[in-house]
């Protein structure tokens, strides 16, 4: 045997296993403390916006390959994860407490999502009416109908037919219809979705339902149809005819579609589920990072919103009085609330499009396992719903068609924010934004609506027992005061609540000096005393901890869960950081 | 004058923003650039670069080949080849269409071929395909075929083909020959023929005329051991010369509908009788009989499919002259003992059971869409030279497992691997045992044997 070459088992191979097994081992030792650092505490005001709308150039419009983005989001993305070192070592700190992931950057030092060009905190952080909600981002009331629409673009390929519409207002829309198999279904879901994701805080178009008549429409100069051969040529009244009869007609003879209001400013293109935009100096955080984007995950659960592939969302260069910068939008959601743009099909949230370890487990079962997603069904007898339910709904179990970075990298900080947002929508809230999708059957409007909240309740339920819900703390003349989301919500309904705090003088680093006796109430609110930001003891002094921490916690019958911590400036008496 | 539809929050106030105030934490400050905050990604650990940059190097020619890969992809996407090849191979809209065939492993090696075809081929309803094919191991064939449609749902067919191949294998005649005898002849084959079929219900009456041709001679230098030289005292009938012949035969044909992609449940029926006469100087006559049955249970669950298929086939000698070996049965498709290469054994009979277990591994989207399904599989067979050798002393059995994909239009792509006492085989084909479509003179039928 050659001298020079490593035999299996050999010495120096098991000197490298054994440097990798403590390399590994040393991560995970290391994963844990480091999985807590968190930036030292500040007494000064909390931030709320982020500081990413500077006047920027236009930037180069991007076009990624649909093909190619399914390809590295299915089969190269999640490879990469899946053997990721760094990933598999935080996956085993997390006997530890260790994130798969680091926290979001772009939170402020209350865990709350700071406002950006991604995201605007509404219901959230403020109390919206129901009409505030059903209304979303309209400014208008939809397309003028004082004149005839003119078509300036035709959409003859792809799932369904479609075509751009000029109105009277001079205004662009997308006109889409729904799929021939269920009339009402997709664009009731589009616009519903888009309503309810706008009060959860992100950018979306003004999107409508609406109806018109043939008369009302007609072809705009120099508009090009692509017949079924493939040829490109001039569009006519007969083309827009053609078009119109693969579309199922309402029952007095008019089509009913989405519009879609074109969104202002410049687009340029899609943006990456990973990485940041080169061309934005002011997109300064990887977007699988973006708090924002990884409890996207949540709501899209929530919402059925599996079609979540790049191409459904939109950045547009703004203009915003001097400034001109990139303003980041989710757009197209006639995938949703169990629909699909090219009708409802049962694998649809529960498996992605390509799912290798579905198809490992499948090919190994030989047969004898059979798929949940085998065994769904539509509610009998509305035509206008797919698959939708609340059974079979399991948050984290949740999947879209394309897995993408920035769900994968959702932390239970993440999804608890989430949950607090989707946790938000009141029942009212709910029905007013159903509404606006103008179901033809009541029934499916009652059903829709009925099936938000029991997801919405599952999915809080799954967060809360994991994050313990007790927020929005506040400190007023010795009164320490937080919301148990929980219990306002009506999550935990039929449970006798208790709640305890205990405090301790806090620097900057968190090093607390002697904790306090845990105080214990039936209300979240605890009547601590002026006396209590100047705790005795050595070392207390403001001048060595000027914070006091306060850690909260709260039983439900199960043992005390939490504890959450708030810290409160001695000086100020106000919340300047909150730690989950 | 049609409405909008959307009227219920019209006139409503504005949605809540941060500058307007009261929050659930409080007043929050106004929106201004005063109290926005650059943001910046976190810092990685120290732990995390020390292994995520030996990680990196370590993998960075997968990582180029990914993005390679992707590239490519993206390339072929951006000059919209997938709907071009898609728009070609998928259901046709025009008259003229592509047919891909494609195979890996076996005795062709690398192959692959391409048909053309013209679905309005001198008036509706008629087709004409011009197929050809060529592998690694020079295994070369070309094809051209027409159907015409007739009334009452009879068409008539007419087709002419050749195929070369150097390395058709050789180890006696009968069950029992060894392995280690395996020897190579080149073999040629040639055709030309006209079909006429009717439809019965489900079921189908073919009558077939067939002038064909085969001559066997010495196989490349690639190919070793020649038959010739390792069987230089006992030479297979027929060999080193052209047999030349007519063939005439009827079928009868029962098939179960929807049969297509993926079936649960139903069969297919065939029953061949077939008589040749040779042309040339010999006195070669013989009858072929050939009984087919394939059926499909659903089991337990949807598209837990058993697929179990019995094929019989006999040749009849009636002539003066033997047989011409490269006209007896023979393991070769669709009739494969899939642990075995092709052609491994050889004789007047032969006797296959297939059974194939399927269960769906994948679907796009819906469960009877494009997608692949896993299958295992056992094939009992043998050849036989007199009923007296029909036992299970002379059985030979394979068994495996492969994966099958679906285009959801008839495209059919299978990868199996296939064990038997003698051999391991992998073969990746663009074809199936069962349902197997080139039994027609249309998708280009080798009248040799007969089959």
């Amino acid at each position: 045997m050659d001298a020079n070459r490593f035999p299996p088992g050999s010495a120096r191979r098991r000197v490298a296993g054994a440097g990798v097994a403590a390399g590994v081992a040393a991560a995970m030792l290391l994963a844990a403390p480091l999985a807590w650092a968190r930036p030292p505490l500040r007494d000064a005001p909390v931030a709320w916006e982020a500081a990413d709308r500077g006047d920027i150039p236009q930037p180069e419009p991007r076009a990624p390959s649909l093909v190619r983005d399914g390809f590295e989001e299915s089969v190269v993305r999640p490879g990469g994860r899946f053997f990721n070192p760094v990933r598999l070592a935080r996956h085993i700190g997390g006997i530890f407490g260790t994130e798969i992931a680091h926290s979001a950057p772009d939170i402020n030092d209350l865990d709350e999502a700071l406002n950006s060009t991604w995201f605007t905190n509404r219901i959230g952080l403020y109390p919206l009416s129901p009409e505030q909600v059903a209304r979303g981002p309209i400014t208008a009331d939809g397309p003028d109908r004082s004149e005839r629409w003119r078509i300036t673009r035709a959409k003859t390929q792809g799932v369904t037919p479609g075509f751009n519409v000029k109105d009277a207002r001079g205004d662009t829309y997308v006109i889409k219809f729904d799929h021939p198999c269920c009339p009402g279904g997709p664009s009731a879901a589009g616009v519903i979705t888009g309503r309810l994701l706008h009060a959860a805080g992100y950018n979306v178009p003004e999107d409508f339902v609406v109806t018109f008549r043939r008369e009302e429409v007609g072809v705009g100069d120099g508009v090009t149809f692509t017949d079924r051969r493939g040829v490109k040529r001039p569009m006519t009244d007969a083309d827009l005819d053609s078009l119109l009869a693969g579309v199922t007609a309402e029952p007095d003879g008019s089509y009913r579609a989405i519009a879609s209001r074109y969104l202002s400013g410049k687009p340029v293109g899609p943006f990456d589920w990973k990485g940041r935009r080169r061309d934005d100096p002011f997109d300064r955080v990887k977007h699988e990072n973006r708090r924002e984007l990884r409890g996207l995950r949540m709501i899209c659960a929530w919402l059925g919103h599996f079609d979540m592939k790049q191409h459904n969302t939109l950045d547009m260069w703004v203009e915003d009085g001097s400034r001109r910068y990139v303003k980041h939008y989710l757009i197209d959601f006639a995938s949703t609330l169990g629909m699909g743009a090219a009708g409802p099909f049962p694998m649809a949230n529960m498996e992605y499009g390509f799912d290798l370890s579905a198809m490992v487990g499948r090919l190994f079962s030989l047969g004898v396992h059979e798929d949940e997603w085998r065994r769904l069904e539509r509610p009998p007898g509305l035509a206008e719903v797919g698959y939708f339910d609340v059974e079979h709904f399991q948050p984290m179990e949740w999947k879209p068609l394309q897995p993408n970075a920035a769900f994968a990298n959702l932390t239970e900080r993440d999804g608890y924010w989430a949950a607090k947002i989707v946790s938000a929508f009141t029942d009212a809230q709910l029905e007013a934004a159903v509404a606006e999708g103008k179901f033809r059957d009541p029934e499916a409007s009652r059903y829709i609506a009925r099936m938000l909240a029991a997801r919405r309740d599952k999915l809080a339920r799954y967060w809360f027992d994991r994050v313990a819900p007790l927020d929005f703390f506040s400190w007023q003349r010795g009164t320490l005061r937080f919301h148990d989301l929980g219990a306002e919500r009506g999550i935990y309904r039929g449970t006798v609540t208790r709640y305890r705090v205990r405090t301790a003088a806090c620097d900057a680093d968190r090093g607390v000096a002697a904790w306090t006796d845990w105080s214990e109430a039936s209300e979240p609110r605890f009547d601590l005393g002026g006396a209590a930001l100047s705790p005795p003891g050595e070392g207390a002094s403001p001048s060595d901890r000027p914070f006091l921490a306060v850690e909260a916690s709260v039983n439900r019958g199960g043992g005390w869960q939490g504890p959450i911590r708030a810290y409160i400036s001695r000086a100020h008496g106000t919340i300047v950081a909150v730690d989950r | 004058m049609a409405s909008v539809l959307y009227s219920g929050a019209a006139g409503a106030e504005t949605p809540a923003r941060p500058d307007s105030g009261q929050s659930y934490w409080g007043v929050l400050p106004a929106m201004s650039d005063t109290v926005a905050v650059p943001l910046a990604d976190r810092p990685k650990a120290i732990w995390e670069r020390a292994i995520l940059v030996p990680y990196r190097v370590a993998t960075f020619p997968i990582a180029l080949a990914s993005r390679g890969i992707g590239s490519t992809v993206g390339y072929l996407d951006h000059h919209s080849v997938p709907e071009k090849v898609g728009r070609l191979l998928g259901p046709r809209r025009g008259p003229f269409g592509l047919l891909l065939d494609f195979r890996f492993g076996g005795l062709s090696g690398l192959g692959g071929g391409l048909t053309a075809e013209h679905t309005r081929f001198l008036a509706e309803g008629n087709t004409l395909r011009v197929r050809a094919s060529t592998s690694t191991n020079e295994d070369h064939r070309l094809g051209v075929a027409a159907r015409f449609r007739r009334p009452r749902g009879a068409y008539w067919e007419f087709g002419a083909g050749f195929r070369r191949r150097p390395n058709v294998r050789y180890f006696g005649i009968g069950p029992d020959t060894r392995e280690e005898d395996e020897s190579f002849v080149h073999q040629e084959v040639s055709w030309l023929g006209g079909a006429v079929r009717r439809p019965f219900g489900e079921s189908h009456l073919e009558l077939n005329l067939d002038y064909t041709g085969v001559a066997t001679g010495a196989p490349g230098v690639s190919h070793q051991p020649a038959t010739e030289e390792l069987f230089a005292a006992d030479l297979p009938a027929g060999y080193g010369r052209h047999s030349f012949g007519v063939s005439a035969g009827g079928q009868w044909r029962h098939e179960s509908p929807n049969l297509a992609n993926r079936p649960g449940r139903g069969g297919i029926q065939r029953l061949r009788a077939t008589y040749f006469e040779a042309t040339d100087r010999d006195d070669v006559r013989f009858w072929t009989f050939r009984g087919e049955w394939q059926q499909f249970f659903t089991l337990w669950r949807p598209q837990r499919v058993l697929a179990l298929r019995g094929v019989g086939s006999w040749i009849e000698d009636v002539g003066g002259d033997p047989i011409p070996a490269a006209r007896l049965n023979t393991n070769d498709d669709p009739d494969l003992l899939r642990g075995y290469d092709d052609f491994r054994f050889r004789d007047r009979g032969l006797a296959i059971l297939t059974a194939e277990y399927r269960w769906p591994i994948w679907a796009h989207e819906r469960p009877m869409a494009s997608g692949i399904d896993a299958y295992l599989l056992t094939d009992a067979g043998q050849v036989f030279g007199d009923a007296a050798e029909l036992g299970w002393n002379h059985m030979t059995l394979s068994y495996g497992g492969g994966l099958r994909v679906e285009s959801g239009h008839g495209f059919v792509l299978r990868i199996e691997y296939a064990r038997s006492e003698e051999a391991s085989v992998l073969r990746f084909r663009a074809d199936q045992v069962f349902q197997f479509v080139k039994s027609g003179l249309l998708h280009g039928r080798e009248p040799i044997p007969a089959r």
